[in-house]
């Protein structure tokens, strides 16, 4: 499972350029289902063919990072941001582009609120045309992706949003029996408003969708109060920002937790959107829910999340697929 | 009127808090005689907890005719039981916070038990604002937190105490009238009509999730894709701090809306309709959106002809709204014109 989540973390891949990362799930569970494909907008789904209920579940591919807009004179290169990025997180840290080009992002000047467009990426380089010959306009630098085992069973790193959320997929893929209907979707630009779960739901059609996504923790000093915390199982979604959850499917979500062991808790996000909503209320509508992955410090680069948790998901996603 | 008023009571009464209007269908459906839901072709709901009524024309290849009314209402959820039993809450929907220290309120949990919001009194806040956040408040049971936590889970829903009290010159004050008062002109009409009068195939739809972003009836008017939909609201009555043209006048009947989203032509056939049937009408306008699940519903699918009918309400998004039986009832009779009528769409 660490090594899985090590091939799929140390694939940078931010929202709308989900290429490299989209062959690196596909050959994983290649092997698993009936027929893979990759659709108009670039979402991957595995199709695990059954005659049961049509169940999708979904974890978003993309994570968060930077567009270059503009190389100064002087060889350094203006960025934008690509989703919801931590800059304070990021500010003073090593950056790799897509093309492996390094460097290290760097605020202007010292300032209470940091704003992307006065920082900047220096990768060594003395001259405009310097800098030219190694990046380009339009390609995306990610902070450095990495990830480390800390005490007990806790991991920190990035982007563990939401590549905890694809390994999970991956790895219940393996163990799912069933005759359900099942698809196992890797989205793209969850980052930047949901975008692929829309178009995938409106060609899947299914009659439950899930997401699978890190959630927000409130046990660390200063956390937004907040019932989640890291080790005690993973969390099933009540409510979000964006999304009030199927209440039937919800019940049947903790029935199926209780009955298989599954160490759960309840999750009722007072922020954040994840792509539970897009599914929801796409086309006709689905029975619309997500399983949570208990994160701290998410976007930022030392997520934190604790293998409990995960393990907890991967047997939650398979009793689903086998018993819903 | 009596029926209407019996009804819209036993309606405010179900707490049907945005995303969980599917546990109280059976309430819901309680408040019809067995005859009323005999007299329809179907009852169903779809994946989302809409509530879908069905009576159909005996005439061959009548059109489609839908008509929403939000079966939602505002509240909270549940979020953290802490000691002393206090609950943490969020807000569903986008309550009027200056009116919630100390309101009664009911918790939806394995039982449904009392209890009031929290609240500082006036001797000792010092300068601070009078308009709390929902994270400053909690809402206080005198429960233990060990009896709580067994009656009450993160997430169960919080509402507004069922309150309903006649006013005079038929008026009502209750909780909840947003938008249970449109709902029942829907169950008004669609129980009282003739299928022989009908030109229209009717879906009645008791739709979710309004209050919290539109989403119900647009999923029912992509897999129906109704010929034309109606929409029904409340919208602001005229009362001190409201400006006349913003608002529409209780007892004076539905408003027609005219909006950029709403289809121009149906919208001036409704206005003709009511004229030369000499309904109680209103006009309002709403140049863009109208903020009512027309926004949604007009742009589902294919696209669809929508015109909204609003209700006159007072004191709207606060535990005591207000409404005028005799608008419910001219609604309702909207519905019937509106149905029975040919050249209607």
């Amino acid at each position: 499972m660490i090594d899985l989540l090590k091939k799929l973390m140390l694939t940078p891949s931010v929202s709308g350029r989900e290429d490299k990362i989209r062959e690196v799930i596909k050959s994983q569970v290649s092997p698993y289902v009936d027929e893979v494909i990759t659709d108009p907008v670039g979402n991957l789904i595995a199709h695990k063919k059954g005659n049961g209920k049509k169940i999708m579940f979904c974890a978003h591919m993309d994570e968060i990072g930077f567009f270059v807009t503009y190389i100064t004179d002087k060889g350094f290169i203006k960025i934008s941001p690509v989703g919801g990025v931590n800059l304070t997180s990021a500010s003073f840290t090593e950056v790799i582009s897509e093309n492996g080009v390094d460097g290290v992002i760097v605020p202007e000047k010292s300032e209470d609120t940091l704003k992307a467009e006065s920082m900047y990426i220096d990768i060594g380089a003395r001259t405009k045309k310097q800098a030219e010959s190694k990046v380009s306009l339009g390609d995306f630098f990610v902070v450095k992706p990495s990830i480390k085992k800390l005490m007990n069973q806790r991991y920190v790193g990035r982007p563990f949003d939401d590549r905890v959320g694809c390994a999970i997929l991956i790895e219940a893929l393996k163990e799912v029996k069933t005759d359900n209907d099942l698809y196992f979707v890797f989205s793209i630009q969850e980052e930047v408003g949901g975008r692929g779960a829309k178009p995938v739901t409106y060609t899947v059609r299914p009659d439950i969708g899930i997401a699978l996504d890190v959630t927000g923790t409130g046990d660390k000093p200063g956390a937004t109060p907040l019932a989640i915390e890291l080790g005690k199982g993973c969390a099933i979604k009540l409510k979000d920002s964006s999304v009030i959850c199927a209440p039937s499917l919800v019940k049947d979500m903790q029935r199926i937790a209780k009955e298989n062991g599954i160490k759960y808790q309840n999750e009722v996000l007072p922020y954040g959107g994840t792509d539970t909503a897009g599914i929801q209320v796409t086309a006709g509508g689905c029975l619309a829910g997500a399983i949570s992955i208990p994160s701290a410090y998410i976007h930022s680069s030392v997520e934190m999340i604790d293998m409990v948790d995960v393990k907890e998901a991967v047997k939650l996603t398979v009793s689903l697929a086998n018993n819903l | 009127m009596e029926k209407i008023k019996q009804r819209l009571e036993a309606l405010c009464k179900i707490p049907t808090v945005s995303g969980h209007e599917s546990l109280y269908f059976d309430q819901i459906l309680n408040t019809l005689t067995e005859e009323e839901k005999n007299s329809l072709d179907e009852i169903k709901n779809d994946s989302f907890g809409n509530l879908i009524l069905v009576k159909k024309s005996i005439k061959e290849n009548a059109p489609t005719l839908m008509l929403d009314a939000h079966l939602d209402v505002i509240g909270f959820m549940v979020t953290d039981v802490c000691d002393g039993g206090f609950l943490k809450v969020a807000s569903v929907g986008g309550i009027d916070t200056r009116v919630l220290p100390a309101t009664h309120v009911y918790i939806n949990g394995k039982e449904r038990i009392f209890g009031v919001i929290t609240s500082t009194p006036p001797h000792l806040r010092k300068g601070e604002s009078s308009v709390p956040d929902v994270e400053d408040l909690m809402v206080d049971t005198g429960y233990s937190k060990e009896k709580l936590e067994e009656i009450v889970s993160i997430g169960d829903t919080i509402s507004f105490s069922p309150m309903y009290t006649p006013l005079l010159n038929n008026y009502v004050s209750a909780t909840g009238l947003d938008d249970k008062s449109c709902a029942c002109a829907i169950l008004d009409f669609i129980t009282s009509v003739d299928k022989k009068d009908l030109e229209y195939n009717v879906y009645g739809v008791l739709s979710a999730q309004e209050e919290t972003g539109k989403w119900g009836p647009a999923r029912v008017a992509f897999d129906l894709d109704p010929d034309v939909a109606i929409i029904t609201d409340v919208n602001f009555a005229k009362q001190k701090g409201v400006a006349d043209d913003e608002s529409i006048e209780c007892g004076k009947g539905p408003s027609v809306d005219i909006s950029s989203l709403c289809n121009r032509k149906l919208t001036k056939n409704l206005i003709k309709l009511f004229k030369d049937n000499d309904l109680d009408f209103q006009i309002i306008c709403e140049p863009g959106r109208t903020g009512t699940n027309n926004d949604a519903v007009s742009i589902s699918g294919q696209g669809i002809r929508t015109a909204v009918l609003s209700l006159p309400l007072k004191a709207m998004h606060t535990p005591s709204e207000v409404v005028k039986l005799d608008d419910i009832k001219t609604l309702s009779r909207a519905f019937t014109l509106i149905a029975t009528s040919k050249e209607a769409l």
